[in-house]
């Protein structure tokens, strides 16, 4: 596939454009949907829009692609203005949440139609078409027509009629959402390879975490019109500002607690029952602010009897129930004000000794991974 | 489901085995609800429309003597005389003139209206639906002569056209552009619904992937939309062309005698001259005409749209 994409990639100094959203808001009537965003997707990155629905991602989206004007804001591609530029002179890619194939075209014809578009010459526009669909493994099927092709391989002619005619910028809405879990897996992989191989800047719509760290370098996290947080996908996961990115991206626990105080790198805070912890976690938050202490499930080490007094972070209490997860094993103990407190442990970490309900155990867990989180 | 009975009476069988409740699921059980249910339809159409045809058609094939005595007998006079007179022939030829350029002149007309319904908003959709509409609820006689006063020598146009400084504005009353504008006046919701509809089927993604992938709003339209609208467009050809191939009332006062069509024509032959048979050949003519155009226009369209559900080629 990489030799492939390196004929395809005819040429060797092909970089993925700069995608920069300056201060862009979208209002229809009194309803702001997308409010005041910055946004920069660097040449070559992928760059994921993470929220729930209804977080104004489509609509972000869409305004890139042309399809919505923004209200006011601007966006520039490689450093030029494209508000005011029409969807067809934008030369982006685009692959759509149904695909959106022409249902009257071949694959081929469906492949060939942006190069088409182009007034490319009809001899070199059906050999990169059919190169296209070499790419993305579907040499075999130019002659079908769309009705008689699965949602994968509908997903392939999708993309490669958005790759064929080289753009620098490719957009992504939620395009996986219709296929079922293992298929899911395998597109994004190879959908991470084709971007990366053709240098493509990509920009993903996506409501499903996993698919957001598993294809992309940058995940911007949308909540409510607004960015909630933008930083590469690892730095989201490990290091989530606020409540709600912490909540969206994995599970967590989370704790009430205010700042007391710093010491050697570490933020020290009380909670509840005069609990204690202490974060080698930076942050920018102070004592006036409201946080609460995120523990990721994964994070937590489990150990049978009673926390001593005065342990910063510990907390114990009997256990609630246990749930098998084939590599995990979750366990939820109960906290003395009422809340439950949940530790996933590996499987082999489970054979020597097994948590059973009604046993009183320990979750301990490193500074390193005491989040302190903006929030409620 | 007529074997399910033998498998299991229980399924159909009331549970009070009387007579009248095994009877009632012998019946529902069958075929026979389906029958009993299409029954008053088929036979109203049988008697009123099945049976008048057939007399018509094989009174087309009879003759009549001088003095207007009907003669039995096979004859195919009625059609030779129909084909072989210049005047009937001209007229023939008028007639699907008019509906062919009805139906074009109306599907160009009806696309913008149909997309206007498909893609705008719920209000302009409404607005446009009873702009369209409000002709038909308008008696056919008085919307005729509506157009009359419009296209009279004195009327309304000739007036708005010598105000703008056109010395000798032209006389569209009773020509066949009177006509022609009359029927696609009228039978303009008859192109623009089925089209909407057909539009409105189209996903709007399809569009913007054809927009994305680099088509400007003429070629997204001739590219994707047109050829995903045929199978409306079919419909609404069939429709206006049938409806105007067949129409008497707008023809006989907007065109006069000077651009009778086919349904003037039978009228003539009918109560004027009292010359049945050929009156009937005439019909015949007309029908066999509407129907094969449609059937021809459906047969490709079905075909088309068979390639694009069914994939295999």
């Amino acid at each position: 596939m990489t030799a492939l994409a390196a004929t395809f990639a005819k040429d060797p100094e092909f970089r993925g454009a700069e995608v920069r959203l300056s201060r862009i808001t979208r209002r229809y009537g009194d309803l702001t949907v997308v409010n005041d965003v910055d946004l920069t997707a660097s040449g070559g990155e992928i760059l994921a829009l993470l929220g729930p629905s209804g977080c104004g991602k489509t609509t972000t989206l869409r305004m890139i692609a042309g399809l919505v004007a923004p209200s006011s804001g601007d966006i520039t591609i490689d450093g030029r203005s494209v508000v005011g530029l029409p969807v067809h002179k934008r030369n982006l890619g685009m692959l759509f949440q149904n695909y959106a194939l022409f249902p009257h075209l071949t694959v081929l014809e469906n492949v060939a139609f942006g190069l088409a578009m182009r007034g490319v010459s009809k001899a070199e526009t059906s050999e990169r078409a059919r190169e296209a669909l070499r790419l993305t493994r579907l040499g075999n099927f130019e002659d079908r027509m769309p009705a008689a092709l699965s949602g994968g391989q509908q997903q392939r002619v999708a993309m490669a009629r958005a790759i064929v005619y080289r753009p620098r910028v490719l957009l992504l809405d939620e395009p996986f959402g219709a296929l079922d879990k293992k298929l899911r897996e395998e597109m994004q992989i190879e959908l991470r390879q084709l971007c990366n191989s053709l240098g493509l800047t990509t920009i993903l719509v996506t409501h499903d975490q996993e698919e957001a760290l598993v294809l992309a370098d940058q995940i911007a996290v949308m909540r409510d019109g607004r960015i909630e947080q933008a930083a590469p996908a690892r730095t989201v996961y490990e290091r989530p500002t606020s409540r709600f990115v912490a909540d969206f991206i994995g599970t967590s626990n989370f704790l009430p607690a205010v700042i007391s105080g710093e010491s050697g790198g570490l933020t020290l805070l009380q909670g509840a029952d005069g609990r204690l912890f202490a974060s080698a976690v930076p942050n920018d938050l102070t004592a006036k602010d409201a946080v609460m202490v995120a523990i990721r499930p994964e994070s937590v080490r489990l150990s049978p009897g009673a926390v001593p007094a005065g342990e910063a972070n510990a907390i114990s209490g009997p256990v609630l129930r246990t749930v098998f997860k084939g590599q995990l094993l979750s366990v939820w103990i109960a906290m003395p004000d009422g809340g439950e407190f949940v530790a996933s442990l590996p499987i082999e970490d489970t054979v020597q000794s097994n948590p059973q309900p009604g046993e009183v155990w320990t979750a301990r867990w490193a500074s390193e991974r005491t989040l302190v989180v903006r929030g409620q | 489901m007529p074997g399910l009975e033998a498998v299991n009476p229980a399924l159909t069988a009331a549970p009070d085995d009387t007579g009248m409740a095994r009877l009632w699921a012998a019946i529902t059980g069958g075929r026979l609800t389906g029958y009993l249910l299409v029954a008053p339809t088929v036979l109203f159409l049988a008697v009123w429309f099945l049976w008048p045809v057939l007399s018509m058609v094989t009174l087309s094939l009879t003759s009549r003597s001088v003095d207007g005595v009907m003669v039995e007998g096979f004859t195919l006079e009625n059609y030779v005389r129909l084909f072989s007179t210049d005047l009937y022939f001209r007229i023939l030829i008028r007639t699907i003139r008019i509906a062919v350029l009805t139906s074009l002149i109306g599907a160009l007309f009806a696309y913008p209206l149909a997309i206007a319904i498909a893609r705008g908003g719920p209000t302009m959709a409404r607005v446009v639906t009873i702009t369209i509409i409000a002709p038909l609820l308008v008696n056919v006689v008085v919307r005729s002569y509506g157009w009359q006063t419009i296209l009279n020598k004195t009327g309304a146009l000739a007036y708005l056209l010598k105000s703008v400084g056109v010395a000798s504005p032209p006389v569209l009353l009773y020509t066949e552009w009177a006509v022609l504008i009359a029927c696609v006046h009228v039978y303009l919701p008859f192109m623009v619904m089925p089209l909407a509809s057909a539009i409105g089927r189209i996903d709007g993604s399809v569009e913007e992937a054809a927009r994305v992938a680099g088509a400007s709003r003429l070629s997204c339209f001739l590219r994707i939309v047109l050829p995903l609208s045929l199978p409306g467009l079919a419909v609404g050809v069939s429709l206006v062309f049938s409806l105007s191939a067949a129409a008497y009332v707008t023809p006989q006062i907007l065109g006069g005698n000077f651009s009778p069509l086919l349904g003037t024509l039978i009228e003539q032959q009918i109560l004027t001259l009292n010359d049945w048979p050929f009156g009937a050949a005439i019909s015949t003519l007309l029908i066999a005409m509407v129907l094969i155009t449609n059937l021809v226009f459906l047969k490709i369209v079905n075909r088309r749209f068979a390639r694009w559900a069914g994939g295999a080629r």
